[in-house]
């Protein structure tokens, strides 16, 4: 038995789509909205329909599987691989400071060389900062006394400013020296004295307490000195203002406390 | 969707999740630890070498000062040398004495003490028995010294600005001079104190030997391994 079918003229009907066909112009029917192939029923049962349905997914959810697989590998290489940057990079600025370490530490003996010497330097300078310039103070007091007295003794030694002859302002000073002097008169001890008080950057509150009464007697002389009279030998240019700043504070200190 | 289809997509999530968390947790997490203690440890030796480098620096200038600073030391220890160098010392005061015309009746050093001793201080430092830990400390040492002379006043005053400018300096905290009644002539007296300083060891002289040096190298921080 045999089924004809008969294509339907495509005049004699009108198509559902005739309004959207060219064939109304052309008069060619136009089939491309059309399945290339007869649409066929699936008879196929639904489970095998499923599993078929399943299995698709299975696959797309196993090859989806293996790309983050590999995904997730790729990731840990490079992490792997950023770690491994980062600890040779370490190594290098270990190696670094170990070198300039190294060398630090190769270059230490001199730097305890340095250390040292600044040290004795600082040391000589601290010792020796209280250091009197006796020749220049003798020098000092013999030329006073040229002219006026003789000076039969000079005791210079580590002592109190002595009192001067202004009891109500005695000027700063770091000691006192003791002289013992030969003069013709009074008038010529009193010159010395005069002498003495007219040197101010070094001598201060000179007086003599005992007077000569004759002819040849001796007659004591006290004067303070000044910071001036410091020898700063070992003291560097650079600290000796701070050395006679604290001098001259010792020296106001003492005046002070030797002030009845 | 299917159930199936439901289950197996649920089943590739969760698996997914896992291996995800497998990957991060045993994996990535880790290395990436790893390379942050290893920057953070880089960082720290960056801070240290920079530090470092500023004192190498300063120990390079003062290397290539050394010749200065050997010449400076040098001069400082011929004026406070390591002992009391007796036969130099009275060789240089009585060639002072001779030179200034005075004659020098009476010198007499002290035994050197530790510190700087006074005069007043000097029988109680000798009394004193010498402490081995205070003597490995201590730089300075004084010994003080009692001078007398004779001459006019011209010469002691001479005699005493050549002790002044001795290469050996005393410190003057007496002096005296006063006229000798039965001869008419003056006696200077000086009592001070010279000094003495611990050798210092220049390492030109003396280099150190190979790997042995005076500062340790401290331990270098261990990165992460």
């Amino acid at each position: 038995m045999s089924t004809t079918v008969t294509e339907p003229a495509p005049t004699e009907k009108k198509s559902r789509f005739s309004k959207k066909s060219k064939s109304n112009e052309t008069g060619i029917p136009d089939y491309s909205d059309f399945s290339a192939v007869k649409p066929k029923p699936n008879l196929a049962p639904r489970y095998v329909r499923d599993r078929r349905a399943a299995d698709k997914t299975l696959r797309i959810v196993f090859w989806a599987m293996i790309g983050l697989f590999g995904l997730l590998v790729a990731g840990v290489i490079a992490s792997l691989f950023f770690a491994l940057g980062a600890k040779e990079s370490l190594d290098d600025s270990l190696n670094t400071q170990k070198q300039v370490q190294n060398e630090v530490s190769r270059l230490g003996p001199i730097a305890d060389y340095y250390d040292g010497l600044v040290q004795r330097q600082e040391l000589a300078s601290s010792t020796m900062q209280n250091d009197l310039d006796h020749p220049k103070l003798l020098e000092e007091l013999y030329s006073a006394a040229r002219g006026h007295v003789e000076v039969l003794s000079v005791t210079m030694a580590p002592s109190a400013p002595c009192p001067g002859p202004n009891p109500f302002e005695t000027t700063p000073a770091l000691g006192c020296i003791n002289l013992t002097v030969s003069a013709n008169n009074p008038a010529g001890a009193a010159a010395f004295v005069e002498a003495l008080n007219s040197n101010p950057t070094l001598f201060s509150d000179a007086f003599t307490p005992t007077f000569a009464s004759s002819e040849g007697t001796p007659a004591n002389v006290t004067v303070n000195y000044s910071s001036n009279a410091l020898s700063m030998r070992f003291v560097p240019a650079d600290r000796r203002d701070e050395v006679k700043a604290a001098a001259e504070e010792a020296a106001s200190r003492a005046t002070t406390g030797a002030t009845p | 969707m299917t159930a199936k289809q439901t289950k197996i997509v649920a089943a590739g999530g969760v698996a997914a999740v896992v291996l995800v968390a497998l990957a991060w947790f045993f994996g990535v997490s880790p290395q990436l630890s790893n390379a942050n203690e290893s920057k953070s440890a880089e960082e720290q030796a960056i801070t240290a070498t920079a530090a470092l480098r500023t004192e190498l620096a300063s120990l390079q200038q003062k290397e290539a000062e050394l010749g200065k600073a050997s010449d400076a030391y040098n001069q400082l220890a011929q004026q406070f040398p390591p002992s009391f160098q007796t036969a130099e010392w009275v060789t240089m005061v009585t060639s002072a004495a001779s030179r200034s015309g005075a004659v020098l009746t009476t010198i007499s050093p002290s035994v050197p003490q530790l510190g700087s001793v006074g005069a007043t201080d000097e029988e109680a430092a000798a009394a004193a028995p010498v402490d081995p830990a205070a003597a490995a400390e201590e730089t300075l040492a004084t010994s003080t010294v009692n001078l007398t002379a004779e001459g006019d006043a011209e010469s002691l005053r001479e005699f005493l600005r050549l002790l002044n400018q001795m290469p050996r300096p005393i410190l003057v905290e007496h002096a005296a001079i006063t006229t000798d009644e039965s001869t008419g002539g003056s006696i200077l007296t000086v009592t001070g104190s010279t000094f003495m300083m611990r050798a210092l060891e220049n390492p030109l002289e003396n280099p150190a030997p190979e790997g042995e040096t005076s500062q340790e190298a401290p331990e270098v921080a261990e990165g992460p391994q």
